[in-house]
């Protein structure tokens, strides 16, 4: 099991590299000129060009790219051109926000999308399944800014319950920071609950079918625990598949969720380091959700194992 | 005693004219409390000097003060100056400092800081370049209250240049003045003015806080424009970044922000209506313009550009991108209504769409459908629905119209290279800097575009000598009908600006740089 963790970490090192020469090429190639937008629109020629020399903008691209690639060998990812900060600096401000935000809609995809899907695959053709079917394909179609803009709506203007946007840390109290990430986290979790429900669903019912879940009921087994016991846990895997996915998907950045909620996590940060082409931080913030989805793909892989005793590695 | 000059004055007016009960209690500013700005995007600096970007002068301009600003009629006015003599024929400027202006870390103001903070910032200021920094011969201090600029030919343009709000010529520490050089100062610990409010932090893409710095100098007299007296009523202020529009007015609908600027015109009707809602109509704001590429390709020919500007109605142009009549104005002047510069004088081509004219012009310029590529982007609508209408109505007359639709940093990379476009689109915010060559970049030559012929460099240069503002006037006059006679760009027209507050803030203003001293909430 180590060694195959190891291997894996090991293979993420091409891909990271490939990932980030990419990356690299893609937003040098794109018009567009960071100087130019941090001198603000009237800046003269002169300054212009003193700020680009003064970046390196002005050397050729492979040379920039080696440049780059020699610094982020020993770690060091630039500075923000824009902020004029350290890129570690900047995106280590910006992660906390992005994980608690998605670990929290997790938890909300997981709360609605599990049960629902268990409901809908036990009670397959009534009117309950398709109750949750109508859901789901709902909670797929509906454009997340739309839900997010209708919930503010709702519960902030209108019920004033809780603030049209912001964030505070957990280090802030819990009941603080829940207050400002309850809606955020909502329109995330439910947008992504209609997915798990749906695989959810689909899974077990490629195992209602088995010949052990006929037997379980032949032996007399109670319906709820056939259900949990026998049927649930075999189609756990498919459910970690999809949050697995889910989750690496949202620490790319929840770029709507977090510019209307205005969280200040890598989403906000990505697209408006890309409307400025900062490229340290653009090439920063890839570079790691590429690291991310390595990652996280193996743990999905790993809790494969450890949900199936069939999975060896 | 200062503070309590402007109600007192205010009720006492209402009284003697005898306007109702209700009128004369006139607010009573409050000391105290948080003001939250919520502005649409990050400032890309604080340091003042280093950048041209609206947003770093309204945060910034709280902390750092110019020796000279503008007074609520766009006049210039002394700040941190107590005055200034102009001798050795227009070539020496003596400017006298005030006395007990302090720095936040205490320190008094001395002329060695406004040498040093004047040297920094001739070499980065973009204003100071075209028009007189060739021209500087020495900086000097005379005391610790005088500093002598002495240039090498006479400037009609340097003290209005020097009261810039865009890119403020503020006052640093010598020690940091000297410290950055011309890179840019990210050092918050050096970031020292002698404003009502100094900075505490800055959390990049969250939030910059400020607090009342209490040992503030500020003038005597009542608040002027920009100028005057001003007084820090809040505790701390604090600029929060938020980039949705839409969630900008919800926070002051619900209190969470008190102020929110970059406002949508579509959403004036219903803030208008809304008590928990005031609406704010900075005016005036901005002018969205078009302008060619008279390096390379078909504009180089002037009867083209003239043929174009034949093709259009403005006031089309103007209300389909603006939608609300209160948000824009149709005006061909270089220089807005509310300055001392504006002028009817050479608008005749403006806004007098005529077909024929422009089919004649295009057909004796030997036009023959070739692309005429307009590059634009829907980042801004000032941007966008300009060039979208417009281009119908070019279509029209028979220009074969290419609308490249970017966005904002490619127009921007893109336009400073004359082989990729015919027209890009761009737009200027009004400076109360009403000494034109300062404010429209569009009549410099070496900004992209590049508006090159000796007829316009020989008035350009006679406006900055010329120490007399009415013979200056009269040759800005001339400016503006050479520029609608050789068209190099266009302006469509003024349009304003939409913020809206809580009605509990006190104190402010609908002039087009925001601050936020001399404004209170009200308990």
């Amino acid at each position: 099991m180590l060694a195959y963790v190891a291997r894996r970490l090991v293979a993420m090192v091409p891909i990271v590299i490939l990932v980030g020469t990419i990356v690299f090429l893609l937003i040098h190639l794109t018009p567009g000129d960071p100087v130019v937008i941090m001198l603000g629109p009237d800046a003269s020629e002169e300054a212009v060009t003193r700020l680009r020399t003064e970046l390196g903008l002005d050397a050729p691209v492979y040379r920039q790219w080696t440049r780059w690639f020699q610094r982020v060998l020993v770690g060091d990812l630039g500075t923000s051109i824009f902020f004029g900060v350290p890129v570690t600096e900047t995106i280590r401000r910006h992660l906390p926000p992005t994980i608690y935000l998605s670990a929290l809609a997790i938890l909300v995809a997981v709360g609605i999308g599990v049960p629902a899907g268990i409901i809908s695959a036990v009670r397959r053709g009534s009117a309950l399944d398709q109750a949750v079917t109508m859901t789901a394909f709902l909670g797929v179609s509906i454009p997340e800014f739309w839900l997010a803009l209708n919930l503010v709506l709702l519960f902030a203007v209108n019920l004033q319950l809780l603030p049209v946007a912001g964030y505070a840390p957990p280090t802030a109290g819990l009941a603080v920071s829940l207050r400002y990430l309850v809606l955020p986290a909502f329109t995330m979790g439910f947008v992504q609950s209609a997915l798990i429900a749906r695989m959810t669903r689909a899974a077990m019912l490629e195992v209602v079918v088995a010949d052990y879940v006929r037997t379980a009921r032949a032996k007399g087994l109670p319906s709820p625990r056939v259900t949990m016991r026998h049927i649930f846990p075999n189609a756990l895997i498919t459910v970690i598949t999809v949050i697995g996915i889910i989750f690496s998907v949202m620490m790319g950045g929840n770029v709507i969720a977090e510019t209307i909620f205005t969280i200040p996590g890598l989403g906000q940060l990505l697209m408006s380091s890309v409307l400025r082409r900062d490229y340290p931080v653009i090439q920063g913030i890839v570079l790691l959700v590429a690291a991310a989805y390595v990652v996280i793909n193996l743990l999905v892989d790993v809790a494969y194992a450890l949900v199936d005793p069939r999975i060896r590695y | 005693m200062e503070r309590v000059r402007i109600p007192l004055a205010a009720v006492l007016i209402s009284l003697l004219v005898g306007v109702p009960a209700g009128w004369a209690q006139a607010p009573v500013p409050v000391r105290g409390g948080t003001l939250t700005v919520a502005l649409s995007a990050d400032p890309p600096a604080l340091d003042i000097h280093s950048t041209t970007a609206y947003l770093t002068e309204i945060v910034s301009w709280h902390v750092f003060e110019p020796l000279f600003t503008y007074d609520r009629n766009y006049q210039i006015t002394p700040m941190l100056a107590e005055g200034y003599s102009v001798g050795a024929g227009g070539r020496e400027f003596t400017i006298t400092l005030r006395a007990g202006v302090r720095f936040h870390n205490g320190r008094e103001m001395t002329s060695a800081d406004v040498v040093a903070s004047l040297q920094r910032w001739v070499k980065m200021a973009t204003v100071a370049v075209p028009f007189f920094r060739d021209d500087i011969e020495a900086i000097e201090a005379r005391g610790p209250r005088a500093v002598v600029i002495r240039l090498r030919q006479p400037s009609g343009v340097l003290i209005a240049a020097l009261a810039q709000p865009i890119q403020l010529a503020g006052v640093y520490t010598q020690q940091a003045a000297d410290a950055a050089g011309t890179q840019r100062i990210t050092d918050m610990a050096q970031l020292i003015g002698t404003g009502p409010f100094r900075f505490t932090r800055w959390t990049p893409g969250q939030v910059i806080e400020l607090e009342r710095f209490d040992g503030y100098a500020a003038r005597s007299g009542s608040p002027d424009g920009y100028g005057g007296q001003k007084v820090a009523y809040v505790d701390r202020l604090r600029f929060v970044i938020v980039p949705d529009v839409q969630t900008r007015i919800n926070g002051v609908l619900t209190g969470q922000y008190d102020y929110a600027e970059s406002i949508t015109p579509d959403a004036y009707g219903a803030l208008r209506v809304d008590a928990r809602a005031r609406t704010l109509i900075l005016r005036p704001y901005g002018q969205p313009m078009a302008v060619f590429n008279k390096r390379r390709g078909l504009f180089t020919d002037r009867r083209l550009r003239q043929a174009f500007v034949a093709s259009l109605d403005m006031g089309q142009i103007m209300a389909g991108t603006f939608g609300n009549p209160l948000m824009f104005r149709v005006d061909g002047s270089l220089m807005f209504r509310e300055s001392p510069w504006h002028s009817r004088e050479g608008l005749e081509p403006y806004n007098r769409r005529d077909l024929g004219l422009a089919r004649r012009l295009m057909a004796e310029a030997g036009y023959r459908g070739q692309p005429v590529r307009w590059i634009t982007s829907t980042a801004f609508d000032w941007a966008y629905k300009p060039a979208l209408i417009a281009s119908q109505q070019l279509q029209e007359a028979g220009f074969n119209m290419d609308l490249q639709v970017l966005d904002w940093a490619t127009v921007l990379s893109r336009r400073a290279n004359p082989d990729l476009y015919e027209v890009f689109s761009t737009s200027f915010i009004f400076s109360p800097g009403v000494e034109p060559p300062i404010q429209p970049v569009i009549l410099s030559g070496t900004w992209p575009g590049w508006w090159t012929t000796e007829e316009k460099d020989r008035l350009i240069g006679r406006l900055i000598r010329e120490p007399n503002l009415e013979a200056r006037k009269r040759i800005w006059t001339d400016v503006q009908r050479l520029y609608w006679e050789d068209v190099p760009g266009i302006k469509f027209g003024d349009f304003f600006n939409l913020a809206v507050a809580r009605p509990q803030v006190q104190g402010l203003t609908t002039r087009p740089d925001l601050f936020f001293w001399n404004v209170w909430v009200q308990r």
